[in-house]
């Protein structure tokens, strides 16, 4: 037990050792040296919206907006209501040529995502499954003490179960939706999935697409909720960690 | 009344069938002649706005469209607004074409439409006219220049040599290009046709295009070739239409060689700017108080490559808080250019009290006509600050960074939406239909059952004795009969073994054996004798008194 807890603690010393030494890299400017490192804890299976946000800034240092935008909206899908990395976003898309419609949520829209987001659509879904129990529980309460309150304290678990459904469901849409960015200065939107099809229109780097389907070499897109098309997988690259 | 149905029918049917919804192919002529257009559309009724691609059909081309269009209109009360996709399409050879039917989802419902055969002839046309065998079209994409400077913009014209200056082009595939930035100019003199020469031999020459390319990649980069669909018309002396001959045309690769801008007289300032530009430099105050933050407005106009210009670079030195600026375009890409303005906002949080300088800010920018660098500074600025609290993040950099080693991992493996997820979310349901359905056996035991029948026999005979009447010549019988009916019930005999004489062996207590020997004793005497209505009432208190004394007991 002593040589597990001792591996561990090598690890953590180890990882640590690693981030900071890809930060000191970062402040200093060395940024291929960054790169390289955030790249390397990335591969080490580390999700993390700070190493994708230090990442996003080292590639919009080189001025590589594509890369950039790709790892800020992936730090975003870990760390959805993150004001830094949001500004980080909002400053990029002003450098993108193509400017599709942002939606922006507003009062009780925006009251329900902060709350959606405070906490994972894992404790969401835990809450909705204890919510759930309670309806059972109530049911059986109310037969056995033939309390009248017990039974109305039915629906207010069943609506509670409802609502953290629902968080749980956006929240994990959020994080799973299939989104690509374009990482080719220039892409052709093609008609049909052969680019011998006509072209419908043309894209530009970092620019997000949603996935709507996809086979070996192209994906069906949907740009700006409105326009679909096919595209090269080769120029784009995918937001979800896989 | 019959009438009535019959109107009111009609109507509903007419409203219902005013909202049918219909999704249909067609096209606008068939038999078609080959290589000739036509128009394939899509058209649903009364379910939203179309969007889809015509199916893929092995000979079909398609050369033009998507074609929108939306209108409603209203023919004797009905309704009906139609949306519709159309597409110019074209069969390459003669024979017999099936366009598939397709599928598509609008508000949630699925609408199919029907397919189509297309009888595809012999064109007649097409036979070549006579001097116009052999005949080529050539594209070229020509560039200003090719030996460019790495962010130096560079005009792509698209370009065709044409025998004839009857053509349109169908279809043109612009290719992807990984060197840099390209995009579409406004051109308004496209397609003018002028004589020029190609490979040594007379031709038309239409300029149809032109592109703004930057390249942003040292070194040799390609352009590759542009792919076109073009069609000729050819007419006789008279103006007839004789021919249709349509070309399938490629250009070149184009070949450019990007050299970095290494020269001695480059300033150390220089970012990326490439072109003619001016600037100007702003503060929108002098004076800061309580931490107020100064914006620093600086705008570059000009021409060259304002797209992707990078702010310029600013000692800002160890007095100011900088934040990342604010980058906003305002350009156009026109024939001759990208012209416009580009504006960097920086917010500038002073960190101390005190007077400081912002010493001048210095712009350069290489002139690719003149090859020369230029220089641009901006005078120093004065800043007062008054009332700062140091209460700011600090950094080396004007971009915030995490500088921390505990870092948030957050797992990619999911419990939600896994089938245990699933299994745990029905099982309280399915336990809440259990408890329903089995309330009965669960809760309810024979004791109960005996109990809820008890409760039930007293409310029972309490309403009898409430509807009974002192004026009915019958309210004695009646009274006797529900009240040997509730002690029946209530101690579970046969109601012909209740009688006076078996009231003792009936009730324990001798004030129940008592007092309903009494009440029957003076039944018994209301139905022999004339009694007044006053006693009636009170044998009938009596009664129901009695009732409650045998169920307290």
């Amino acid at each position: 037990m002593k040589w597990i807890s001792y591996i561990l603690f090598s690890f953590s010393i180890a990882f640590a050792q690693s981030i900071d030494e890809a930060n000191q890299f970062l402040k200093s400017n060395e940024l291929d040296k960054a790169i390289a490192s955030y790249e390397k804890i990335i591969l080490g299976g580390v999700h993390s919206h700070q190493v994708y946000y230090n990442l996003g800034i080292a590639y919009e240092r080189k001025n590589k907006i594509g890369l950039a935008i790709l790892n800020f909206e992936k730090a975003n899908r870990l760390s959805p209501d993150n004001d830094l990395i949001q500004n980080q976003l909002d400053n990029l898309r002003l450098k993108t040529i193509d400017k599709p419609d942002i939606i922006i949520n507003t009062g009780i829209l925006k009251l329900f995502r902060k709350i959606q987001f405070s906490i994972s659509y894992e404790i969401w879904g835990i809450f909705s499954i204890i919510f759930f129990f309670c309806i059972p529980l109530s049911i059986f309460l109310t037969y056995k003490s033939k309390s009248r309150l017990i039974f109305w304290s039915t629906f207010i678990w069943l609506s509670f179960g409802i609502l953290c459904f629902s968080f749980a469901r956006n929240s994990y849409t959020h994080y799973t939706k299939k989104e690509v960015i374009i990482i080719n200065p220039t892409i052709n939107i093609y008609s049909e999935s052969n680019t011998e099809s006509s072209i419908l229109f043309t894209l530009h780097e970092g620019t997000k697409l949603e996935v709507i389907s996809e086979n070996d070499k192209m994906l069906e897109i949907l740009y700006n909720f409105k326009q679909k098309g096919w595209i090269q997988n080769k120029h784009v690259q995918n937001i979800n960690f896989e | 009344m019959k009438k009535h149905t019959v109107i009111l029918f009609f109507l509903l049917y007419n409203s219902f069938f005013s909202f049918s919804q219909k999704f249909t192919a067609l096209v606008n002529q068939n038999p078609v002649k080959a290589n000739e257009q036509l128009i394939l559309a899509y058209r649903i009724e009364n379910a939203g706005n179309l969007n889809l691609n015509p199916p893929k059909v092995d000979g079909m081309k398609v050369v033009g469209g998507p074609y929108v269009s939306n209108y409603s209109s209203s023919v004797n009360g009905v309704s009906t607004s139609t949306s519709e996709i159309s597409f110019s399409i074209m069969f390459m050879k003669e024979g017999t074409y099936n366009i598939p039917p397709i599928t598509v989802a609008n508000k949630g419902k699925k609408y199919t439409c029907n397919s189509l055969t297309i009888q595809v002839k012999k064109n007649d046309v097409q036979i070549i006219p006579k001097g116009y065998e052999g005949k080529e079209i050539y594209v070229e994409v020509i560039p200003n220049k090719k030996k460019v400077k790495i962010g130096e913009p560079v005009a792509l014209d698209l370009t065709i040599f044409t025998f004839t200056g009857n053509l349109e082009v169908l279809d043109l595939k612009i290719p992807e290009f990984d060197g840099g930035w390209v995009q579409e100019a406004r051109f308004p003199l496209a397609g003018q046709v002028s004589l020029s020469s190609y490979k040594g031999k007379p031709y038309f020459k239409a300029t149809f295009k032109r592109y703004w390319m930057i390249p942003n990649r040292l070194g040799k980069i390609n352009y590759d070739p542009v792919k076109c669909n073009v069609m000729t018309h050819i007419y006789n002396n008279r103006r007839e239409e004789i021919a249709q001959l349509p070309f399938d045309a490629n250009s070149d690769t184009v070949k450019f060689v990007v050299e970095d801008l290494v020269s001695e007289t480059k300033p150390k300032s220089y970012q990326n700017a490439v072109g003619d530009f001016e600037w100007s430099v702003k503060l929108n105050k002098t004076n800061s108080k309580n931490n107020e933050p100064i914006i620093l407005k600086i705008t570059v106009k000009g021409k060259g490559n304002l797209p992707l210009l990078s702010p310029p670079s600013i000692d800002w030195g160890n007095e100011f808080e900088i934040f990342k600026p604010k980058i906003s375009d305002d350009y156009y890409i026109a024939y001759d250019g990208i012209e416009g303005e580009k504006t960097f906002e920086y917010n500038i949080a002073p960190k101390k009290n005190g007077d400081f300088k912002i010493n001048p800010i210095l712009f350069s920018y290489y002139n690719d006509d003149e090859n020369k660098f230029y220089e641009l500074a901006s005078d120093s600025f004065n800043i007062h600050v008054e009332g700062a609290t140091e209460n700011f993040v600090t950094s080396n950099s004007s971009t915030p960074i995490f500088d921390n080693s505990k870092l948030t991992n957050i797992k990619t493996s999911s419990f939600f939406n896994s089938l245990i997820y699933y299994i745990l979310t029905i099982i309280p349901f399915v336990l809440t239909f259990f408890i329903f359905f089995f309330r009965k056996r669960i809760f309810f035991t024979p004791t109960n059952m005996i109990d809820k029948n008890k409760k039930l026999a007293y409310q029972l005979v309490m309403r009898k004795m409430n509807e009974l009447n002192t004026l009915d010549k019958d309210f004695s019988s009646n009274l006797s009969k529900i009240l040997k009916e509730y002690i029946a019930h209530k101690f579970g005999l046969n109601i012909n073994n209740i009688y006076k004489a078996n009231l003792k062996t009936i009730f324990n207590q001798e004030e129940l054996q008592n007092q309903s020997k009494q009440i029957f004793d003076e039944i018994e005497l209301t139905q022999f004798a004339p009694t007044s209505n006053e006693n009636l009432n009170e044998l009938l208190n009596k009664s129901k008194k009695l009732i409650e004394m045998i169920e307290n007991t």
